[in-house]
């Protein structure tokens, strides 16, 4: 009798706990809705603000139309994915199926360390590193870029795909490659064939939280991309990503006016941008796991 | 069950009397820490003076002995200019620290407040000694608009001497007081241009001046004075001395303003009263202008609505 008490007890603690947890998440979202000009103080102009205007708060009339961001945000994350998705599932792939033991012992800890590296480390060491060699390889005046900003970007996000895709492959059970190797195929077959399938699902959780990380990594972008508000056209222009964009001007924003709602719906779109990727792996992923266990 | 009961009493217990605390504290007790945040041409000299102000008395009781013997302890945090004025309008800071005039938005904001001058700063144009610029000595408003609105893109577009090499304009973010002055006094309407890399402190600006010599940027003259790698310009022909700013030939200057609620604590006032004397001092060694020099009544108290 005790003992379903206290399972009643710790359930509802339990039970608090997520409803807070969770709705950190709503009221962060409904927040940034009522602040935005997307939500309540509804801007005719979305348009105008997504696609159409330049970013240049001082001119008058001032324009606050975030275009050089969103493209921005697409060319660094876009290439850092580029570069880390491949790469990761590749590290991922080593470490379950072909690593022999103690290498494996060695590299775990190896990524998670990696991935416990404060973003500033990253930044200042792309800073030191990158920054001042393209402007001799390159001879480019001055050397932050997003190409720069890219290759950072995806040093910081390759541990957790790497860890997760890894976690992925190994979760395929057992049985499989037994009967595999049973019916004499060889490892480069079990493993196109038969683990890249059935670890599927646990692949794209790996991407989705690559893409999340990537698309909210603020300081190392700030620091190496440039920060400038012209739009990127070529891998070595400069940009200024979202998040930058955020963190440059939302100090000196005085509240209520309307760069303070250009830039809270700024962050809004960066919300459900990460929110809409996320829920759509996640269907993909359910649907995925029905085909492939059914 | 019942020791759970005991536990969740306990812990009841224990948070209204800590409640209760609070509501009791807020009337009586006495606040023996200052925070003060904002501009970051202002943050080296006010934690300098903070940390002598705090060397000097120790405890509040030593100030004034209405105060009782408690540890001073003053925060000070960067953040620029607009922050600092945000902060004391959200109740974030005690004091604010801002390198530009209060605009007519955050008076609204900041409703009764005061204001105290505790010196003045210039901004200067300048660049790294192996710049090619350096062969210049003088940079005319016309000029400088020229490379801060993007119409001049190389060094050859300023003056057919210099090398065909684009110029890497830096600006400090809209947050810095600094980046209003100059679009207000030297780019009027025109706009920066897009390109311009936008640095988020004084510190960054000056290390992005030490290690790129193709790159130009507006900073406190005292800061760049100092400098032994960067070269200052004349603008318009004048110097941007402590002397022409005070006489008023040199344009580009700022206030540096220490901003608090009308009605805060007394001992907020005390350190405020030590910056505008004895601080002074602190000012002077930083490289700033005094205020005896400046010769003007510091103490404005504004009402907004």
């Amino acid at each position: 009798m005790k003992l379903i008490r206290g399972d009643t007890i710790s359930k509802i603690i339990s039970f608090i706990a997520l409803i807070v947890g969770v709705s950190f998440l709503l009221l962060m979202l409904m927040f940034f809705f009522k602040e935005s000009s997307i939500g309540f103080n509804f801007n005719p102009n979305l348009k105008k603000f997504l696609f159409q205007e330049g970013w240049s708060p001082l001119s008058s009339p001032p324009s606050f139309g975030i275009r050089h961001a969103i493209i921005s945000t697409v060319f660094v994350s876009g290439l850092s994915l580029l570069l880390a998705i491949p790469i990761g599932i590749g590290i991922g792939l080593f470490l379950s199926e072909i690593a022999p033991k103690k290498v494996q012992i060695l590299i775990q800890p190896a990524l998670e360390l990696l991935a416990g590296i404060p973003a500033v480390v990253y930044g200042f060491f792309g800073y030191a590193v990158f920054v001042k060699n393209f402007e001799i390889w390159f001879n480019m005046p001055t050397g932050e870029c997003v190409l720069v900003a890219g290759i950072v970007l995806s040093m910081m996000v390759l541990p957790f795909i790497a860890s997760t895709s890894a976690e992925a492959f190994r979760n395929v059970p057992w049985e499989y490659r037994e009967a595999a190797y049973s019916l004499g195929v060889n490892r480069s077959y079990v493993i196109m064939k038969i683990l890249f399938r059935k670890a599927l699902p646990g692949l794209f959780a790996a991407v989705a939280l690559g893409i999340a990380r990537a698309l909210g990594e603020t300081l190392a972008v700030l620091m190496l991309a440039g920060n400038s508000t012209e739009i990127p056209k070529s891998l070595l222009d400069r940009a200024q990503p979202i998040t930058a964009l955020l963190a440059t001007e939302l100090g000196e924003t005085s509240i209520g006016s309307e760069k303070y709602h250009a830039l809270y719906s700024a962050g809004l779109l960066l919300m459900l941008v990460v929110l809409i990727i996320n829920i759509s792996i996640w269907l993909v992923k359910k649907r995925m796991k029905r085909l492939t266990y059914a | 069950m019942e020791k759970i009961f005991h536990v969740i009493l306990t812990l009841l217990f224990i948070f209204s009397s800590v409640h209760l605390n609070f509501a009791a504290e807020k009337d009586t007790k006495f606040n023996p820490t200052i925070r003060i945040g904002g501009s970051t041409t202002m943050l080296p000299i006010i934690a300098d003076a903070s940390v002598k102000f705090m060397e000097k008395y120790k405890t509040w009781d030593k100030v004034d002995p209405i105060f009782p013997k408690e540890q001073i302890i003053i925060y000070v945090t960067g953040g620029g200019s607009g922050f600092g004025i945000k902060s004391v309008s959200e109740g974030t800071n005690h004091i604010g620290m801002s390198s530009r005039d209060i605009k007519e938005k955050e008076k609204e904001l900041l409703g009764k407040y005061k204001e105290f001058l505790i010196s003045k700063d210039c901004i200067a144009f300048a660049v790294n000694k192996k710049n090619p610029l350096v062969k210049r000595e003088n940079l005319t408003r016309e000029e400088i608009a020229k490379i801060y609105s993007g119409e001049a893109k190389s060094f050859y577009d300023i003056d057919k001497s210099l090398p065909k090499k684009p110029i890497v304009v830096i600006m400090r973010d809209v947050a810095g007081g600094s980046t209003e002055i100059v679009q207000h006094e030297v780019l009027k309407d025109r706009s920066f241009t897009s390109k311009a890399i936008q640095v988020q402190s004084q510190g960054a600006n000056l290390k992005k001046l030490e290690t790129n010599i193709y790159a130009i940027s507006y900073i406190s003259s005292v800061v760049a004075m100092k400098n032994p790698s960067l070269k200052v310009f004349k603008y318009e022909g004048v110097m941007p001395t402590n002397e022409n700013a005070i006489s008023g030939i040199y344009k580009l200057t700022r206030p540096l303003i220490l901003l608090t609620k009308h009605d805060t604590d007394p001992a907020v006032m005390k350190f405020i009263d030590y910056m505008l004397n004895e601080g002074q001092e602190i000012v002077e060694e930083h490289g700033y202008v005094p205020l005896k020099t400046i010769g003007k009544d510091p103490v404005k108290t504004k009402k907004t609505r």
